[in-house]
């Protein structure tokens, strides 16, 4: 008999798992490459901190500059080497820091940050959807934005130092390096960043697009919509419409970075 | 470093995700408790929080509005800059008193309709007499700023009679000036003819470019009462001229001309008496950022009385010193040498 029981007990519960599929995950599914939307924004919301705080600690360091332009800061050689040497701040590597700082603002706090945290884990709730429409986009969306940071965190560290021609990159300064030097791999390594962003963003943008257009739940018509996903809403058509324009100028120009060679070389070897 | 670095942005991440779990495990084991006077008592704390935020930050915006005062810029010394600084002042009390009314309402408001049992929520979901209200409003309160300083806008960029052509020119990093001379014409320049002793690349055969005048350098004068049109170019990237106490700015993109006229209308000297500052000059910035040096690129602007003006103009550079051009041949081959951009 108590064998039977537990059996059927066991059952009972395989039963459980089989209706409820979320149960079973490991850690990797459920923190890592999670599809759930709660879980994206917590990543996104993580990330974009970590990200501030790296760009507040620019801030830092630029802004002791602004406020003491007489004083020696010691500790700036051993924080960042040869752009702080004798305690003072080279003036090109102002222009990356504020350059730098602003970006992560703009991006990857303002725009990736704030819309990724809280439009992904408003927008199911306040419509009623389980989910956002595609979970794998999502998490596609989300993990594209890592890229993105973590090509933006290394370019600060090369040697001719990151992209510094201001945040809004006005050419020819920032595409020509006799214009700055980090107007070279810098600013190359800024626009692979860039393209990931606008990527995740796009990924993102057509999700909430979908979700709240498509997942509403019974008797919430567009008129009842809560206006934060109005908001929500518009911000993501906006981006959607905007960041294409956007992508296409960066992915020529980075690709007339990265590839020029290559291309040259074809059409070097096409006319011999 | 850059390992140190990286390790401790590590160890970073690692302790946000046992904090994490944690912050998880916790509220799992101490589930909902909340008893209603507790909410009660967490309610009163905050709208009080809210007052005292209000008062603390209202105070602080009063405060800093009038010491930080003393670091703007004097009155305009332009004659269209007097009608900007009279909109801003305009939209400056416009949005003050908004500000704080609104700000007002907000603080006071959580803090009045805090949920402490007394009262109970009410549902009231529309007035559109009130929503009528508050978009007209300000809807007609912006329309009559924005047409207000469009029509400022289309004062300072209409053609001006008698004004006198300068050429505003900007490299990495520093500023030439150029005066068009009696013909009251700027003759004609290339970016292939820039040399070390033709910095603007002036086309001597042009007959316009003889009488022209540059400055060589970091100052430039203008006169007192005249109606000047600047003509703004680069050599190299985008730059930015920024005169902040004649309250015009204008971008100088290259390839391009691009225009800004203004008068001045108070010489150094009375500006001097003005501020209290023996030591005051005008100056011209480079308002966007340029390059490495970009913090240099700064010329001291002199307004003189027309006399003055024309004496100084007499210790600059004359366009007819430049060498005539070589001949377009010769030209072709110079400039793949050259490196300029
Ligand atoms: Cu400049």
């Amino acid at each position: 008999m108590e064998v039977k029981q537990t059996a059927g007990v066991a059952v009972e519960h395989h039963d459980d798992h089989t209706h409820e599929h979320d149960h079973h995950e490991t850690f990797l599914t459920k923190y890592i490459f999670s599809q759930d939307h709660k879980t994206i924004a917590k990543q996104y919301l993580i990330t974009a901190i970590i990200m501030a705080f790296f760009g507040m600690y620019m801030s830092l360091i630029f802004r002791l500059q602004l406020g003491f332009p007489e004083t020696k800061f010691a500790f700036l050689e051993s924080l960042i080497g040869k752009w702080g040497k004798g305690g003072r701040l080279d003036p090109g590597f102002y222009m990356a820091l504020v350059t730098i700082h602003g970006t992560i603002m703009v991006f990857f706090v303002l725009t990736g940050g704030l819309s990724g945290t809280f439009s992904n884990l408003l927008i199911p709730l306040q419509v009623g959807a389980r989910d956002m429409a595609s979970g794998f986009l999502n998490m596609l969306s989300f993990w594209f934005f890592f890229l993105s940071c973590a090509v933006m965190t290394y370019s600060v560290y090369i040697e001719t130092g990151p992209a510094a021609g201001g945040w809004t990159v006005y050419p020819p300064l920032s595409a020509l390096p006799q214009a700055m030097p980090g107007s070279g791999l810098g600013m190359t390594l800024w626009l692979v960043s860039m393209v990931f962003f606008i990527i995740q963003s796009l990924l993102g943008g057509i999700n909430y697009i979908c979700t709240v257009i498509n997942l509403r739940t019974k008797g919430m018509s567009m008129t009842r919509l809560p206006l934060t996903v109005w908001a929500f809403f518009i911000t993501a058509i906006l981006g959607v419409l905007t960041f294409p324009v956007l992508l296409q100028r960066l992915y020529f120009w980075s690709s007339t970075e990265v590839l020029a060679q290559v291309f040259i070389f074809q059409i070097f070897l096409l006319e011999v | 470093m850059t390992l140190l670095i990286t390790i401790s942005i590590l160890l970073g991440i690692l302790v946000l995700v046992r904090l994490m779990t944690i912050v998880q495990l916790s509220s799992e084991l101490t589930g909902s408790s909340d008893s209603q006077e507790e909410q009660i008592r967490h309610n009163n704390s905050n709208g009080f929080g809210f007052i005292v935020f209000m008062v603390l930050g209202l105070g602080l915006f009063i405060y800093m509005t009038i010491d930080y005062s003393k670091h703007l810029l004097p009155v305009s010394a332009s004659e269209h800059g007097v009608g900007l600084d009279k909109l801003l002042n305009i939209n400056w009390a416009i949005i003050g008193v908004v500000f704080f009314i609104t700000q007002i309402a907000l603080f006071y408001f959580s803090y009045k309709y805090r949920d402490n049992k007394k009262h109970e929520a009410y549902f009231y979901p529309e007035n559109y007499k009130l929503e009528l209200i508050w978009t007209i409003v300000p809807t007609i309160v912006l329309t009559t700023l924005i047409i207000t300083g469009l029509k400022q806008w289309n004062g300072i960029f209409s053609e001006k009679e008698n004004s006198m052509n300068v050429q505003v020119y900007g490299y990495q990093f520093a500023w030439i000036t150029r005066y068009s001379g009696p013909d009251n014409t700027l003759g004609k320049s290339n970016y292939k003819l820039i040399t070390d002793d033709n910095p603007l690349g002036l086309d001597a055969s042009d007959p316009a470019v003889k009488d022209d005048i540059y400055t060589t350098g970091n100052e430039m004068h203008i006169p007192l009462g005249q109606e000047l049109k600047f003509q703004f170019n680069a050599r190299d990237v985008i730059h930015s001229a920024y005169f902040p106490h004649f309250r015009a700015q204008m971008n100088l993109v290259p390839g391009m001309n691009t225009f800004f006229s203004f008068k001045p209308t108070i010489t150094t000297a009375e500006m001097r008496k003005i501020t209290g500052n023996d030591k005051f000059d005008y100056v011209l910035l480079c308002n966007k950022i340029c390059g490495v040096a970009h913090y240099t690129m700064k010329m001291k602007v002199v307004v003189d009385t027309p006399a003055d003006f024309k004496a100084w103009l007499k210790s600059q550079k004359k366009a007819s010193e430049v060498k005539a051009a070589p001949p377009v041949s010769a030209l072709n081959s110079t400039v793949k040498g050259s490196n300029s951009i």
